[in-house]
């Protein structure tokens, strides 16, 4: 049997939060019957929106390419099912109310029918094809971080493999209250995750790898050890975590397994790590083993506001309304409409959204189910933020500075370093949202370095016109002076002259030639110019 | 070669001559202020100031002929670090509203490639050639609005830039009910 190792390390700040995910945590993964229409946003992923490669009307097959990844901070969408394009045009998305972006909608052929269950049999066969091969097949299957930013996972790998690793890290911690979904594959398919990761970890080049499982989910760390143990693999290792939110955040992760605190700005691959998140690992395994696209992932549909909350295998682009209902529609206490967990969740304002490849969590809230609700107070000055913020952060004084919008302040709060956990805004005695006002903050200064950056291009491109005019002008005023008569002509200048005026006589010598050769009807060499 | 040579030449004497104009007409330290006053301006080079681009405008107010309030890209918050660089009362902005970002697009049905449009453009972000259908360079288009009226068949329209990748937009909603907000 696998040893199943307590992690000796701490992270700073943090808090143990009631789980809410008991019933969740028994129950099997259902699979949602296949909706009439089916929503894909290009852009789910943090690059470019991805290049649409089929067009309305045409007949697409269940994991077809139809669109293609314009840089590498982006992956290939694939069709969830055999469907008919049916428009490519702007929907709303997860976001805030306006978000809005261009989707391509699919009408299913055969809706209602169930797609397969997660496979049984996970394989046994050898892992040794070269790294850079599985990142083609990885990019080619469109695989992409589950956990949240959707960040393409050959991407992830091939940056990674520049540096030779030490370690790879599977996060299997899914800390936030709530969501449950990786739990589930763990539970119902911890070999199969297995050697996802260990695909994941030959392409990135990793040395070693840990799997990380909070203690809480004693059935996922016990299904994992004993997949472990059935590979035999020595090169990997289980790490039991401390039940302490935000202990699935990347560097607290880190910091918990390694012992190691990232320092601000230092990222995991330059200490030589790598994470995946465990639906990532379960999709490598699906594109390589099963030469199955990232078309599904596991949802996790819960809260007061549901009747019937479940974890979710749902095609990417299903409609939070579709899930809803399979989920037994709404209660009468459905009071607020979350994609993510309670704590770094977004609010949408309807449910006619699709899931994208990043979406892990719908959270119908009940009133009871909100972090921290209640009117906003002034801040009391109490301290309580300070004592949980996982990134060392003053959140007050954070929160000053992201009121007062002042750039200067800001980068001395440090709100690149605030990780967005929701700790603070949820111990907050004055029910201050915190992170709303961090997250719009980031959001602000992003624009203002993007219109910076913008400026500085436009005065270049501006100051290099002005010396091209400038130099157009000098060289004609050149020419003009060269010209004027009665101004002695340097020898060099005369014999110019003299070139150039024998190269025009022969340029008219030769089209008077030609004009006499023509026959007279014929038409002009020429049209007259446009203006 | 020679010519080349002479063209440049051309070139030093007139931004020489150009230079000791400035010198003339600005006091003693202007070229940094200017280049300090240009550091805040837009760059959106839309003319709208009245002066053709945003560094003879900083010029100008460097050399106190303009007041700080003329440029309407900039807005209120270009006029409050104006005044307190110049140590100049704020006033409030002459002019039209900034617009959200916005780029130049040409309806290639329509564009009989005059070429009109080209000279009129201040950062160089059309691309085409005479009697050759022309496109404007999205990700260099500070959409000033000049190209617009030199269009013979009026082929050019501002249409909203596109959000650029991975930006959030500023307002995310607080994921739970605050003072303010329903619910
Ligand atoms: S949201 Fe940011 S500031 Fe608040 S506790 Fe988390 S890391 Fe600290
Ligand atoms: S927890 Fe709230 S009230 Fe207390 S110091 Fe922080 S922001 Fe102020
Ligand atoms: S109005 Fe502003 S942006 Fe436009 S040219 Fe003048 S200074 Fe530049
Ligand atoms: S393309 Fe038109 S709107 Fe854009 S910068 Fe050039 S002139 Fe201005």
């Amino acid at each position: 049997m696998v040893e199943i190792e307590p992690t000796p390390h701490r992270f700073p700040g943090g808090l143990t939060l009631p789980g809410h995910k008991a019933a969740l945590q028994t129950a099997p993964i259902e699979v949602l019957p296949l909706p009439d229409e089916l929503v894909l946003p290009l852009r789910q992923h943090p690059g470019a929106p991805a290049l649409p490669l089929v067009a309305v009307g045409q007949r697409v097959e269940a994991g077809e390419r139809i669109a293609a990844a314009p840089d590498p901070l982006t992956a290939d969408l694939h069709a969830p099912a055999e469907a008919t394009v049916v428009a490519l045009e702007r929907r709303a998305l997860i976001g805030a109310p306006d978000a809005q972006g261009q989707c391509l909608v699919l009408a299913c052929a055969a809706p209602g029918s169930r797609g397969e269950p997660p496979a049984a049999d996970p394989g046994a066969g050898a892992i040794d094809t070269p790294a850079a091969q599985i990142r083609r097949r990885l990019a080619a299957a469109g695989v992409a971080g589950q956990g949240g930013a959707a960040f393409p996972a050959a991407t992830k790998a091939g940056v990674a493999s520049a540096s030779q690793p030490r370690l790879l890290i599977l996060n299997g911690a899914e800390c936030e209250p709530y969501v449950a979904c990786d739990e589930a594959l763990l539970r119902t398919g911890a070999a199969a995750v297995l050697r996802g990761a260990e695909w994941l970890r030959r392409a990135a080049g990793a040395t070693a790898g840990v799997i990380a499982i909070e203690a809480d989910k004693a059935a996922a760390l016990a299904a994992m050890a004993a997949a472990l143990a059935a590979t035999g693999w020595t090169h990997w290792r289980l790490q039991r975590l401390p039940v302490r939110y935000p202990a699935g955040a990347e560097r607290q992760l880190i910091q918990l397994v390694t012992g190691e605190e990232l320092g601000a700005g230092r990222l995991p691959a330059e200490a030589g790590i790598v994470c995946h998140n465990v639906g990532t690992a379960y999709a490598a395994w699906q594109a390589l083993e099963q030469d199955r696209a990232m078309t599904h992932r596991v949802v996790t549909v819960t809260g007061g506001g549901v009747a019937r909350p479940a974890n979710v295998l749902a095609p990417i682009g299903t409609p939070l309304a579709t899930l809803i209902e399979f989920c037994g529609g709404y209660t009468a206490l459905a009071h607020r409409l979350i994609v993510g967990g309670p704590l770094t969740g977004v609010a949408v304002a309807d449910d006619a959204r699709p899931i994208t490849k990043g979406t892990h969590c719908v959270l119908v809230a009940a009133p009871a189910d909100l972090s921290n609700p209640g009117p906003e107070r002034a801040c009391i000055r109490c301290g309580d933020c300070v004592a949980v913020c996982p990134a060392r952060l003053l959140p007050q004084q954070l929160l000053q500075a992201a009121r007062r919008d002042e750039d200067d302040e800001l980068a001395r709060q440090r709100l690149f370093d605030c990780i967005e956990c929701g700790l603070c805004a949820h111990v907050c005695p004055s029910h201050i949202p915190l992170v709303a006002h961090y997250r719009r903050a980031k959001a602000l200064v992003r624009g203002r370095q993007r219109d910076a950056a913008a400026a500085a291009q436009a005065k270049a491109r501006y100051e290099a016109r002005e010396r091209r005019l400038a130099a157009e002008a000098a060289e004609l005023a050149a020419a003009r002076e060269a010209r004027r008569p009665g101004r002695p002509a340097a020898p060099s200048e005369v014999g110019q002259a003299q070139d150039r005026r024998a190269a025009i006589q022969a340029a008219l010598d030769r089209a008077r030639a030609r004009a006499q050769q023509k026959p007279a009807d014929a038409p002009p060499d020429e049209e007259p110019p446009a203006s | 070669m020679l010519a080349a040579l002479l063209a440049l030449g051309g070139l030093g004497a007139a931004t020489g001559g150009a230079l000791a104009l400035a010198a003339r007409r600005l006091p003693p330290d202007a070229d940094g202020l200017v280049r300090r006053i240009d550091a805040q301006l837009p760059q959106t080079q839309c003319a709208q100031c009245g002066y053709p681009g945003c560094r003879p405008y900083a010029e100008a107010i460097a050399a106190g002929e303009a007041p700080i309030n003329r440029c309407p890209p900039g807005g209120e918050r270009l006029v409050t670090t104006l005044a307190a660089l110049l140590d100049r009362p704020a006033l409030p902005v002459a002019g039209a509203a900034p617009a959200p970002a916005q780029v130049a697009v040409i309806d290639p049905e329509r564009c009989i490639g005059c070429a009109l449009c080209l000279p009129a453009c201040p950062v160089d972000a059309i691309v085409g050639a005479h009697r050759y259908l022309h496109a404007v360079l999205p990700a260099v288009c500070t959409g000033c609005e000049l190209c617009l009226s030199p269009c013979p068949v009026d082929c050019i329209t501002l249409q909203p830039a596109a959000a650029p990748a991975g930006s959030p937009t500023a307002d995310v909603l607080p994921a739970r009910p605050s003072a303010t907000g329903g619910g």
